[in-house]
């Protein structure tokens, strides 16, 4: 379905970037690996197509910075930010920025194909031109699950536990999810096709 | 005494049986306190049974009233043959009796305001004692003139005796059985512990009674002034070394003392003016007695509260290192388990490579162990301090540091410079924590310039080589550290800032200590704060010793 699709993946640890491609691979997914920020840029070609799966913390740029860096240059890939230790502060500022979404490690691999698919096929999309573009402003697979699990009445440690994640990253969830439905509804039906 | 004291729930029999007792042993005080009586009266100069009814009533309350109150009479009857309903007898029901009953039902009722003997308790019982008394003097001196006991030109006489002698039995022994019934018995272990000091305190106590009352011992002219207030010096030093509890047993002794070896020498008068002094000597004793338990209860409370506060402290940086230990443990546990998944979905394959499924469970393996090693470096360094030395590129250490917070300082428009000298050695340290005191330097120095609102703060990490070590400085353009805090910003819990503990630097100081090094302030005023530590270091050698 994406066969020219890639995982460009960038994180100082030799081990976790190396057992993400392994694993991607295996997953089916062409990727890419870089050891740092500097290294993807100096690579960087803008018809790249797929998904960044970035790390936050790192020597020299980090990926926040990283993620700037290629807003700047009108890079239209999705970027997934990873972080060893997360902290709602760091995931706030990511998703802010634009981030496509934000996972901690050590990452579920079905939460991780599901998040990177979500992006692939958002880039898909968005590279078609076709209106799907705005499609960012749509909740996430992941974000679904959440928002579901609300509505269903769970607590935010009720729907972590259920999602594997830690609490912090579903009040994340929560908070983009509130903030895309608002946008939703102050657009009003401009942006109710699709 | 103490056996009645302890029960508080009394059966009949049993009521009937502590009454009597109690009866026995006010006679018996009674008795004893007959010296220097007046013209063959009760009064005299020493009231040692009025302690006994007073120290029961605020034991019991006045439920025993009916027993306290009697007692006086059968004293008289049985000491003095007085007729059962004469007016002797049912002077000292209504007076001694009532009064001191009374006396006692309301120091009942003050106490409960005060749990633990203090000076200002003291000052009441004291107040109350004495007032008591004195009515009582008044009171009772009359009856016995009216009764042809006394004659009537005698009257302040016996006032001024009866008054000094109930106060003084009172002083003396009521505050030994209440203190001793709030438990000083914290106090035993130590008391054991310092026998030595005891002995040593009861030896002077003894030489200088013996020294004081010399002339009951017909070691010199009877005339001779007896300097009676070298007393107060071994109670004095007693009551600032031990508190109340000993200080009562001391007054307890020598008021004994006095009363078995020196009153038989003295005239009524010069007895009199001993029993004065004792009550002066007793006041003091016990003032500063109690003062002295009063500190030591304080600074338990304060100890239990440090103690509190450190188990708080070691709270919050257990909080703090959970950050730290999260990021250095996660990343291999993320690699491990990526790796184990991906060996699964090889064996799923239907042309499995035997050898990269190999490699992957190697690689898995390699990823347990390196948390393993996490997990052990911290366990090690928190069980004794000990820490886990290895070479580690000061270059490296600081880049990563300032790495982990770029996110922070860049959001925040903050500019963050690294120099590194070049050709840097390498230093013998615990690469996790000094990267822990880097990170708490710089997010000192983050909020130091966040704080001040300034539009383009400046944090600069300079890492040079000094003679013996390699010395980190991190440096930022904050408005700098209150002067009353410079000395003592590596304590813990000193604080500029108004949320958090202010443990930050006391854990980078352990933290560098630990690896041998040294912290300090380099300099800290409005235009900012620079903090530097060093580390030794790391030659071949000193490696092999450390390992």
């Amino acid at each position: 379905m994406n066969s020219d699709a890639t995982i460009f993946i960038v994180d100082d640890d030799m081990a976790v970037r190396d057992s993400l491609g392994l694993l991607l691979g295996l997953k089916g997914f062409r990727t890419q690996i870089f050891a740092n920020a500097e290294n993807l840029l100096k690579a960087y070609n803008p018809k790249w197509f797929g998904c960044m799966l970035v790390d936050v913390r790192m020597p020299g740029m980090s990926g926040l910075e990283l993620h700037a860096e290629l807003c700047r240059r009108a890079c239209d890939l999705p970027v997934v930010i990873m972080t060893a230790y997360g902290d709602v502060a760091t995931a706030r500022i990511a998703l802010k920025a634009g981030a496509a979404d934000f996972l901690e490690k050590p990452i579920d691999d079905a939460v991780l194909i599901d998040v990177l698919q979500s992006a692939i096929d958002a880039h898909a999309a968005l590279r078609r031109g076709s209106s799907a573009g705005k499609g960012t402003q749509h909740l996430t697979t992941r974000e679904q699950q959440v928002s579901d699990l609300v509505t269903a009445g769970n607590t935010v440690k009720q729907i972590a536990a259920q999602l594997g994640i830690s609490p912090r990253t579903v009040e994340v969830y929560k908070s983009r999810m509130v903030q895309k439905l608002r946008v939703q509804d102050g657009v009003g039906g401009s942006s109710s096709d699709a | 005494m103490r056996s009645i004291e302890q029960q508080s729930e009394v059966s009949w029999p049993k009521a009937i049986w502590l009454s009597a007792l109690y009866v026995l042993l006010y006679v018996l005080l009674d008795a004893v306190s007959l010296i220097h009586a007046l013209q063959h009266t009760e009064i005299s100069p020493w009231g040692p049974n009025i302690a006994l009814m007073i120290a029961v009533v605020m034991r019991y309350g006045a439920r025993v009233a009916p027993v306290t109150i009697l007692a006086p009479g059968i004293s008289e009857i049985v000491l003095r043959n007085a007729a059962p309903l004469g007016l002797a007898a049912i002077g000292a029901v209504v007076c001694l009796g009532c009064t001191y009953t009374a006396c006692g039902v309301l120091l009942r009722r003050l106490q409960r305001n005060y749990p633990q003997p203090t000076t200002q308790w003291f000052a009441v019982l004291l107040a109350v004692i004495v007032s008591s008394a004195l009515l009582n003097a008044m009171l009772y001196s009359a009856v016995l003139i009216y009764n042809g006991d006394l004659s009537a030109g005698s009257y302040l006489t016996a006032v001024r005796i009866d008054w000094v002698g109930d106060v003084n039995g009172i002083i003396i022994l009521l505050p030994l059985v209440l203190i001793l019934s709030v438990g000083e018995a914290g106090k035993l272990s130590e008391i054991r512990a310092h026998i030595g000091l005891l002995v040593l305190q009861a030896a002077v106590l003894g030489c200088v009674f013996l020294i004081t009352f010399r002339n009951a011992w017909g070691m010199s002219d009877p005339a001779d002034q007896t300097p009676f207030y070298l007393l107060f010096l071994p109670i004095i030093w007693i009551a600032l070394r031990w508190g109340a509890g000993v200080t009562a047993v001391a007054l307890a002794a020598l008021q004994i003392g006095i009363v078995a070896f020196v009153a038989k020498h003295n005239t009524p008068e010069s007895f009199l003016a001993i029993q004065v002094l004792m009550v002066l000597l007793a006041g003091t004793g016990w003032f500063m007695g109690i003062s002295e338990s009063e500190n030591s209860r304080i600074n338990a409370l304060m100890h239990s509260k440090d103690g509190e506060l450190s188990s708080l402290n070691a709270r919050m940086a257990v909080s703090e290192l959970t950050a730290v230990i999260g990021h250095e443990l996660n990343n291999p546990f993320a690699a491990l388990v990526n790796y184990l998944r991906s060996a699964s979905l090889m064996l799923d394959l239907p042309n499995f490579d035997r050898a990269s499924l190999q490699s992957a469970l190697d690689k898995a393996q390699g990823e347990a162990a390196r948390s393993v090693n996490v997990v052990r470096n911290l366990r090690e360094f928190f069980r004794s301090g000990v820490v886990r030395r290895q070479s580690v590129d000061p270059r490296e250490l600081a880049e990563e540091a300032l790495a982990a917070m770029q996110i922070k300082f860049r959001s925040a428009g903050m500019a963050a410079d690294l120099q590194v000298e070049v050709d840097l050695p390498l230093i013998a340290a615990d690469h996790l924590q000094l990267s822990m005191v880097l990170q708490n330097l710089l997010a000192n120095a983050y909020d130091a310039v966040c704080g001040s609102d300034q539009r383009h703060g400046r944090i600069a990490v300079v890492v040079t080589r000094r003679a013996n070590d390699v010395m980190f400085s991190v440096e930022d353009s904050g408005p700098g550290i209150p002067e009353r805090l410079r000395d003592q910003i590596f304590r813990p819990v000193t604080s500029t800032k108004s949320a958090g503990m202010g443990l930050g630097l006391a854990i980078c100081r352990s933290l560098v200590e630990a690896n041998e090094g040294r912290i300090w302030l380099v300099r800290s005023d409005v235009s900012g704060t620079c903090i530097a530590f060093s580390i030794p270091l790391g030659t071949r050698e000193v490696n092999e010793v450390k390992a």
